[in-house]
């Protein structure tokens, strides 16, 4: 078996006296979507921090190709190939959608593809080409979700990881990201995917695991997990 | 402070109020230079409990110094109050204090620090400014000179002013381990989570502010009895927040101990300064808080200056 | 023929106001991506100033002349502030930055002092008392060209800012530090960046200071007090907002001195600026995309 592409080893993250996460491991393999379920609090915005480098485990390793990667600063994780969508979308409302997608490519191994990555972006989200001029902050969530995803896909990264990219957004909207992350897989992008809406995180992944107050506990295939009563019974109430 | 460190200070108080019957006054320099600490270490005293405990950078304590001095002077030019007298500096005092409410209040309300250190800075050119425009009332730009006949020795200004300093640092340590010190240091390290637990954060912010300003006030009319005179450049001067906040810095700010070893360190240099060098020791105040904050970020006692940059943006 | 008079009042208001309006774009700079407004901003003008006025007073260099000196030095010396002085302590927080501006102002104002020494001094070329008539107003040449510095220097900022990609990412990082990290950008770039130009749009400042007004080393607090004004009326981090709010505290400044004796005038400007900030802090120019801050 390949190695994994992203390899998160006992991890232990405290927020001064409070622990937030617990001997967390899981790993990722290229090209599949690997989705982290939960509900509030149980640390999943926690381990995204961590990953993009704005936090710094106390004990346990992040390994990303092989190399440790854990207490490198977000600008040097963005430099090495894993690129983050926030929660929130991290837009920068006062600039226009171009100059938004431009800043993506900032990373120094992204500059010289920028023209491409542009286009691509572009034909993937053809709203975006229509609206180039258009300050970021007077767009629909949807349409920035797309601009969000599109910025992070400007560095050309290795990892893509999106932090609860249906937040806030309606149902069509919603279906239309996941959509975009069907595509992106296709196109052999390795995503981490931290979600609320169970239904649809574990739809997509190829694998997923389960945070609950700082710890997993369960990990398998997306449809196993569709599939368990347990998760069915913890997490989707009355769905089916 | 545990009964453990009470017994030395009490001694070292003690030993302080010696001095003047040890050593004559007159002849000996080392009345002058306690006198001169003491008045230091009560304004970084009170600069320590807006900014170290509070977190609110003021940048205008020498608003509350001119004030307090001018207060003082004032009523004594027009006799409703004599030398050294008491009612006097704690009437000065307390004009600071209601200053301090009056302007703390709209100003801390907001949620940025930087608009209240502006605030505190331009509050100290108005008051400076207005003050030389006073016409008679206060002197104008030349100020006003009081009858320096009264003088007879160095001795009740110098336990007057010891005395406030034990008094800043009492009320600082009675606030530091009370409610409203734990209160403090919440609003400092977390201003959002010290709201949502109930904290009244502006009525503590305040609070700090005017002790700060009366404590600044009063130091200000103890200075104005012993130089027999007040001047808008001399009593508004920048200098005197400058030298709290550097000895704050140097001694460690958001701590007891600090500022006094911070302020018998400043007096001392500076008056070696004014001694071999004199007509370069004014660079040193700046140079010292520049070198200070970036070789000893914790101040010589070693406690952490808290920064307030939370949320968006920051400075690094 | 009132009308005219007061016409000449807003003219020169307008004139003085762009002077505050640089020194303000440079502090909102700073503030935009360090958050910590720069006390020291006047005293480099100032400093600015001095060389201005000895490099004409020694060698003779036209003041005009001294800004293709001044200014990129001025910016050497901004990327040399930052990296010597405040890299280190900028990821203390605000209250240590703050603190240093603090002492670097009182150091560079003694320091001028001890080797300027306090006498006021004024770049006095041969055409510094010519005038322009415009429509029967009298215009000061050196004021006027003081006006055009300005807007020269806001012109290059704004491009700058606006077509350059270090310049959106300045934007950027002003907006959100932390977004701007997650693309890649790093603090440091953009503090040494926003430092830079902020000390530069000082050298042109300090030209401008010293061939229309007297000045000494402590004039510099004053000009940085002005400047924050300017900065509390226009709004905190907007480039146009500053010069706005300079050119406005330049004109009320005009008309208090016209009508009010004396000192009052600098009243009435302290007195306005405390009154924005403790009642409209965010500036009377604001329009920020992003929440309030």
């Amino acid at each position: 078996m390949a190695n994994p592409l992203l390899s998160v080893t006992d991890i232990n993250v405290r927020y001064g006296d409070a622990q937030a996460l617990w001997d967390v491991s899981f790993e990722v393999r290229e090209g599949e979507v690997f989705s982290i379920i939960g509900s509030n609090g149980a640390g999943k915005s926690t381990i995204l921090r961590t990953l993009s480098g704005f936090l710094c485990p106390n004990s346990g390793k992040i390994e990303f190709f092989g190399s440790r990667v854990d207490g490198t600063s977000p600008m040097a994780m963005v430099n090495l190939g894993i690129s983050l969508v926030p929660e929130g979308r991290g837009l920068f409302s006062n600039l226009t959608v171009l100059e938004n997608l431009e800043l993506g490519a900032f990373p120094k191994r992204s500059r010289p593809l920028k023209q491409q990555s542009l286009a691509s972006a572009l034909s993937l989200f053809p709203i975006l080409a229509r609206r180039q001029s258009q300050l970021a902050g007077k767009m629909s969530g949807g349409e920035q979700q797309m601009l969000a995803i599109g910025r992070a896909l400007m560095s050309r990264p290795s990892l893509l990881m999106l932090d609860e990219p249906s937040l806030g957004l309606a149902p069509m909207v919603v279906k239309a990201v996941f959509e975009t992350i069907m595509i992106l897989k296709a196109q052999g992008m390795t995503i981490l995917l931290v979600e609320q809406n169970i239904h649809q995180a574990l739809r997509v992944a190829d694998r997923a695991c389960v945070i609950k107050t700082g710890r997993i506990t369960m990990v398998g295939t997306g449809k196993e997990l569709l599939a368990d009563p347990e998760i069915h019974r913890a997490y989707m109430g009355t769905l089916r | 402070m545990t009964g453990r460190r009470l017994f030395p200070s009490m001694i070292v108080v003690a030993a302080c109020c010696a001095v003047p019957f040890v050593f004559d006054p007159e002849k000996s320099y080392l009345v002058y230079f306690l006198f001169t600490a003491s008045i230091y270490v009560t304004l970084a005293q009170s600069w320590n409990l807006v900014a170290g405990y509070t977190g609110q950078v003021s940048l205008g304590q020498h608003a509350f110094f001119g004030l307090g001095g001018y207060v003082v002077a004032i009523a004594w030019s027009r006799g409703l109050i004599g030398y050294l007298s008491p009612m006097g500096i704690v009437m000065a005092g307390v004009a600071a204090s209601i200053l301090a409410i009056l302007i703390g209040i709209p100003l801390l309300s907001k949620l940025r620090g930087d608009y209240f250190a502006l605030g505190t800075l331009g509050l100290g050119e108005i008051l400076r400014l207005v003050t030389i425009q006073g016409g008679s009332f206060t002197g104008g730009p030349m100020g006003i000179l009081l009858p320096a006949s009264s003088f007879g020795t160095i001795r009740p200004h110098y336990f007057i002013a010891l005395f406030l300093a034990v008094l800043a640092m009492a009320v600082s340590l009675y606030m530091a381990k009370s409610y409203v010190g734990l209160a403090l240091v919440s609003i400092r390290d977390d201003e959002a989570a010290a709201e949502a637990n109930g904290i009244n954060v502006l009525k503590f912010k305040v609070l700090a502010f005017a002790v700060a300003a009366f404590f600044a006030g009063m130091s200000g009319a103890v200075l104005a009895n012993y130089v027999f005179t007040v001047d808008p450049q001399g009593f508004y001067g920048l200098n005197w927040t400058l030298y709290p906040v550097l000895i704050c810095v140097l001694g460690g700010a958001g701590t007891i101990t600090g500022p006094i070893i911070g302020g018998l360190l400043l007096t001392a240099v500076f008056e070696i300064a004014r001694y071999f060098l004199p007509e370069i020791h004014p660079i040193f105040s700046g140079l010292f808080i520049i070198l200070a904050i970036i070789f000893l970020p914790h101040g010589l006692v070693g406690l952490r200056v808290r920064g307030v940059a939370k949320g968006k943006g920051g400075a690094g | 023929m009132f009308t005219s008079i007061l016409l000449q009042v807003l003219i020169n208001g307008i004139l003085s106001g762009t002077m505050y309006g640089i020194a303000a774009i440079g502090l909102s700079l700073i503030f935009g991506t360090m958050r910590i407004v720069f006390i020291a901003q006047g005293t480099i003008i100032i400093l600015a100033a001095y060389g201005s006025y000895w490099l004409f007073s020694l060698i003779g260099i036209d003041p005009y002349v001294s800004i293709i000196f001044i200014v990129p030095a001025s910016f050497i010396l901004g990327i040399g502030f930052y990296q010597g002085l405040f890299r280190k302590v900028a990821r203390a927080g605000q209250f240590p930055t703050l603190l240093i501006a603090f002492g670097l102002m009182a150091l560079l104002e003694n320091l001028m002092f001890v080797m300027f020494t306090g006498n006021a001094r004024a770049v006095q070329t041969s055409y510094a008392s010519y005038a322009l008539t415009v429509l029967g107003m009298k215009i000061s040449f050196v004021r006027l060209m003081a006006f055009v510095m300005a807007l020269a220097g806001t012109a290059g900022v704004t491009l700058f800012l606006k077509k350059t990609m270090l310049g959106k990412a300045v934007r950027a990082a002003s907006e959100n530090l932390g977004y701007a990290m997650m693309v890649g950008i790093t603090p440091h770039t953009v503090n040494t960046i926003t430092f830079a130009f902020g000390m530069g749009l000082a050298g042109l400042a300090g030209v401008a200071t010293a061939t229309t007004y007297g000045f000494d080393p402590f004039s510099g607090f004053v000009f940085s007090l002005k400047a924050m004004i300017a900065l509390a009326i226009g709004g905190m981090g907007s480039v146009a907002g500053g010069l706005f709010g300079g050119i406005l505290l330049g004109v009320v400044e005009s008309y208090a001195a016209f009508f009010l004796t004396g000192g009052w005038a600098d009243v009435v400007s302290y007195a306005v600026f405390l009154l924005v900030l403790m009642f409209r802090p965010e500036g009377l120019f604001s329009r920020d995309m992003s929440a309030k801050l």
